[in-house]
């Protein structure tokens, strides 16, 4: 279900002051967040711990929302990015880029290893191992189906910036899974 | 977590993912990604293959509720100010021309319901009380629609809970739910609207059931109860502009300042000195230190209505001895300063204790053998009846000094301009400052209580509190907004005299119950007041300078056994502070074996005292109530039940939680419930209420409502029942004879139908 945006400007206003409207968009873009938040983590514990971080920060920060003509999510966004790089700030990633590639198996194709679940689990820890703001450009674009320009105002680049942060992430991920790929290097 | 395959999902911002499903290796096409791999056939399969393998996240459901609900109760917390904020600013007013007018205070409550015409996709309601706290009692409830519903459909689903007759009308798509009998203070409501009731006029069916919830501020007591009877006044005589009031132990009044009644003789002359001995002795010889001849003097009006006495000259303060024999007043003296002049009860005796070169302006007995005094220059000092004097502590500060009458507190004004006086123990030189405070203060004769008027916000408040506990409990006044002066306490602190003035009305003095601000009579306007020793009447000096009194109706009696005043502000501030999570407060109003802080959960919306009794060594129990506010995602209020036993504290005044027991937190069980006990003894019939938070079947009332003697015994009283104030009434004829308890059974209903929550039974005090 997604909201009418003029709805969701005005749900978003109550919910300043309004503990049901902030509790409406909590039920709407829950899934969401966690789903980014899991995407990047892929742990669940972790998930859930950032995911109360971003949704309490969006709490005490939403008195101080301003619309700019984004949706509302790509606030919660910002600060999941935000949430999800302190984590990894405390805590250093899991999974390594020795892990991401140490089983790859250039025999069969790539686009059938994913059926398997090791597999789907080998592709996102590649992405773990991109930078910080590759792996979120990525993660947003393919993890969450967000809109080159969504993800732009989300990280504050422009809309060509993100295609060079996704184009650059392809390629690594391509390269971290052991598959050779010949591209033209961006400046 | 399984791997996701072709999987598609909407992406939450206006249509389903990419916009442009296609099928495209296996059912996803990203046409940005398309544009973007364009001339990269390997980095479109590495795309599709990351975004066919992203993780399934499942989120735990309990996770998802727990978050939900703690995000809830700090928004609550954290939200009253911003709310209050927004309650008046123009944002809301725009939307759809909806609840004008009370679109300001609205917050929402959304049901969504199936439709065909896209403009009727979604039906919103709002309602001005949804998710407020604080609704005033008197409020009508509006549920705005932002279409044409089925009105007698919407009627016939609607509930209240707490039971709650309602009157309903429908203005445009806005419903009107005007409680019959106003809401009850301090309770948490839902409102409801069956889903199946809650449908457009187009037959639409909502989807939920629309809830919404809120709750109520504590009671006003002019819209709650009936108006509170007047008192019955009597003038007794003339007093001068400025002058006080006090009664003597016989119930004579005596003003400080009248014009001398005619064909009475002038003012007696006083000795100099006074004899030592167990009461204070007075002879009647010369003093040429006493005043001069004046145009006014110290009065007193007897009981009797027998002829006005000269007591002595016109004084600046005055007070009588515990035992009530001799009159200390503080003359002053043509030269300059004071003297402090001992006269009898009677007037017919009098001499002069000490002099001061500064005026005396308070004066306190702290034993029958020695008195203190403040004067105008920042000293307090104590004199014992042989003469010897000595400084207690120098305040030069402070603008004006007023003693509690027992002379352990001293109330320190701020300057002129300034607020926050402070509250000074004189025997440890201990300081509180009484927030918002200027002039005026006033004390229980016990010294257990103090009250002022705080000034601090755009609305003057009543503050009272057990001196030196640092913790206040306000209470309402008959009309929020008017100004108030004058206040009064009783001897033991359980009820508060003070003038309220509204703007453009006339001065309104109002007795009232302490804590709970319940108006208990008003009368004409005064500039000074007073109660008497036995807090039955109340002088009054009268703004056309007449000196007053009137019996206070429905008074209790200073009952020995009784509830103090002191206990009842020291449990209304434990309960306020556990609701505020005030950890200070809650520290500083018990002992470390209550473990108060530890016991009282966080996010409490409200609370308040069901019952108090005292026991036979000197403790009290009492049992609250503690509730956090129904909110859509929890449509049941939760509360938790709590025993407390309160004690003396080191001072001999205050008291002290000094054990709690809780039963913890748990969702309300429907039903009526008991909001609060209490007693009072009136016109010698003793009086027990019982107030409730719905509107009850009043069939179900005798039998359901009894008054046993604790030990053992029922007692045979009739119960009356007055809907407009939800409360029955017990009035037991004679003297129980002992500890009385309250028993409510579950055969009681309200108007829905539903039985008491759970039995009650408890203690009580008169």
């Amino acid at each position: 279900m997604t909201l009418p945006r003029a709805y969701e400007d005005r749900l978003v206003e109550r919910a300043k002051t309004d503990a049901e409207a902030f509790g409406e968009l909590y039920d709407h873009y829950f899934g969401q967040i966690y789903r980014f938040v899991y995407s990047r983590l892929r742990d669940q514990s972790a998930a859930e711990d950032v995911t109360s971080d971003v949704f309490f920060k969006a709490l005490r920060a939403i008195g101080r929302y301003r619309s700019s003509g984004h949706p509302f999510s790509a606030w919660l966004y910002q600060i999941s990015v935000n949430a999800i790089n302190d984590h990894y700030r405390s805590k250093r990633p899991v999974s390594s880029l020795d892990g991401a590639i140490g089983v790859a198996d250039t025999s069969r194709a790539v686009v059938d290893r994913v059926v398997d679940q090791v597999e789907a689990e080998r592709v996102w820890s590649a992405i773990d191992t991109l930078p910080p703001q590759q792996r979120t450009a990525m993660t947003l674009k393919l993890g969450e189906d967000l809109k080159l320009a969504q993800i732009g105002e989300i990280m504050g680049k422009s809309e060509g910036a993100v295609k060079l942060l996704i184009h650059r992430g392809m390629i690594g991920v391509r390269q971290r899974l052991g598959v050779t790929v010949t591209v033209q290097e961006e400046a | 977590m399984p791997p996701r395959r072709g999987r598609t999902r909407h992406n939450g911002h206006g249509g389903r993912v990419g916009d442009v499903p296609q099928a495209w290796l296996g059912g996803w096409f990203d046409p940005e990604l398309e544009d973007l791999f364009r001339q990269d056939p390997a980095l479109q399969r590495t795309a599709h293959m990351v975004r066919s393998a992203r993780p399934e996240a499942d989120p735990d459901p309990d996770f998802r509720s727990r978050l939900r609900r703690s995000l809830m109760a700090e928004a609550q917390r954290t939200g009253a100010a911003r709310r209050r904020r927004w309650f008046f600013g123009p944002t809301h007013l725009a939307w759809g021309g909806v609840g004008v007018g009370l679109a300001a205070a609205a917050a929402t409550v959304l049901a969504l319901f199936t439709g065909q015409q896209p403009d009727h996709l979604t039906v919103e309601a709002l309602s001005n009380v949804s998710a407020q706290h604080s609704v005033s009692p008197n409020d009508v409830i509006t549920v705005s629609f932002n279409q044409p519903m089925d009105q007698a459909a919407v009627v016939a689903g609607l509930h209240v809970q707490p039971a709650t007759n309602v009157e309903t009308a429908w203005r445009g798509n806005d419903l009107l739910i005007t409680p019959v009998h106003h809401l009850a203070g301090n309770t948490p409501y839902t409102v409801t609207i069956d889903r199946a009731h809650a449908r457009t006029a187009g037959g639409t069916v909502a989807r939920a059931a629309i809830q919404i919830s809120f709750g109520t501020a504590p009671s006003s007591t002019r819209t709650i109860t009936p108006e509170p009877p007047g008192l019955t006044i009597q003038n007794v005589g003339a007093i001068a502009a400025d002058a006080s009031v006090l009664f003597a132990r016989d119930g004579s009044l005596v003003v400080t300042s009248a014009a001398p009644p005619a064909g009475t003789d002038s003012t007696p002359q006083a000795s100099a000195g006074a004899g030592a001995g167990a009461t204070p002795s007075l002879s009647a010889s010369a003093s040429p230190g006493a005043a001069s001849a004046s145009a006014t003097d110290t009065v007193a009006y007897p009981a009797s209505g027998a002829a006005p006495v000269v007591l002595g000259a016109s004084a600046s303060a005055a007070a009588f001895s515990p035992e009530g024999e001799v009159l200390a007043m503080a003359v002053p003296q043509p030269a300059g300063g004071s003297a402090l002049v001992l006269t009898s009860a009677t007037g017919t005796t009098s001499s002069t204790l000490t002099r001061s070169t500064s005026e005396i302006t308070s004066l306190a007995w702290s034993t029958n053998q020695s008195i203190v005094f403040a004067t105008s220059s920042g000293t307090i000092r104590s004199v014992d009846l042989t003469g010897v004097s000595r400084t207690l502590s120098e305040q030069t500060s402070a603008a004006s000094i007023q003693l509690s009458p027992g002379a352990r507190y001293a109330y320190l004004a701020p300057q002129s301009g300034s607020l926050g006086g402070q509250l000074l123990t004189i025997g440890s030189a201990k300081l509180e400052t009484l927030a918002g405070s200027a002039t005026g203060v006033a004390f229980s004769a016990d010294d257990s209580t103090v009250a002022w008027i705080d000034q601090s916000g755009p609305r003057s408040l009543l503050r009272s509190e057990s001196p030196g506990t640092g913790a206040p409990v306000a209470v309402a006044p008959l009309d929020l907004g008017a100004s108030l002066s004058g206040v009064a306490l009783n001897p033991n602190g359980s009820q508060v005299a003070y003038v309220e003035r509204t703007a453009g009305g006339a001065p309104e003095t109002v007795v009232a119950q302490l804590p709970s601000g319940a108006a208990v009579a008003t009368g004409p306007g005064a500039s000074a007041l007073a109660f008497s020793p036995d807090g039955r009447s109340l002088a009054l000096a009268g703004t056309g300078g007449a000196a007053l009194r009137a019996p206070i109706p429905g008074a209790a009696q200073l009952i020995a056994g009784g509830l103090p005043g002191a206990a009842r502000t020291a449990l209304q501030a434990f309960v306020d502070a556990q609701v505020s999570g005030d950890t200070s407060v809650l520290t500083s109003l018990s002992t470390d074996a209550a473990g108060a802080a530890a016991g009282t959960p966080s996010g409490l919306t409200r609370g308040y005292v069901v019952s108090a009794a005292a026991n036979p060594d000197g403790t009290v129990t009492a049992n609250a109530e503690l509730i956090v506010d129904p909110t859509a995602a929890h449509p049941e209020p939760s509360k938790l039940d709590e025993t407390l036993t309160l004690g003396r504290g080191p001072d001999g005044t205050s008291y002290l939680i000094t054990s709690l027991v809780t039963d913890g937190l748990h969702d309300e069980s429907p039903g009526p419930h008991v909001l609060g006990v209490s007693t009072a003894v009136e016109h010698g019939v003793v009086v027990v209420r019982v107030t409730f938070d719905s509107d009850l079947d009043q069939t179900t009332i005798p039998g359901s409502i009894r008054v046993a003697l604790t030990a053992g015994g029922a007692i045979d009283a009739p119960v009356t029942y007055n809907a407009d104030t939800r409360t029955a009434t017990v009035r037991l004829d004679g003297s129980p004879g002992g500890p009385i308890s309250v028993l409510v059974a579950q055969t009681l209903r309200d108007v829905d139908g539903q039985v008491l929550a759970s039995a009650f039974t408890t203690r009580v005090s008169l």
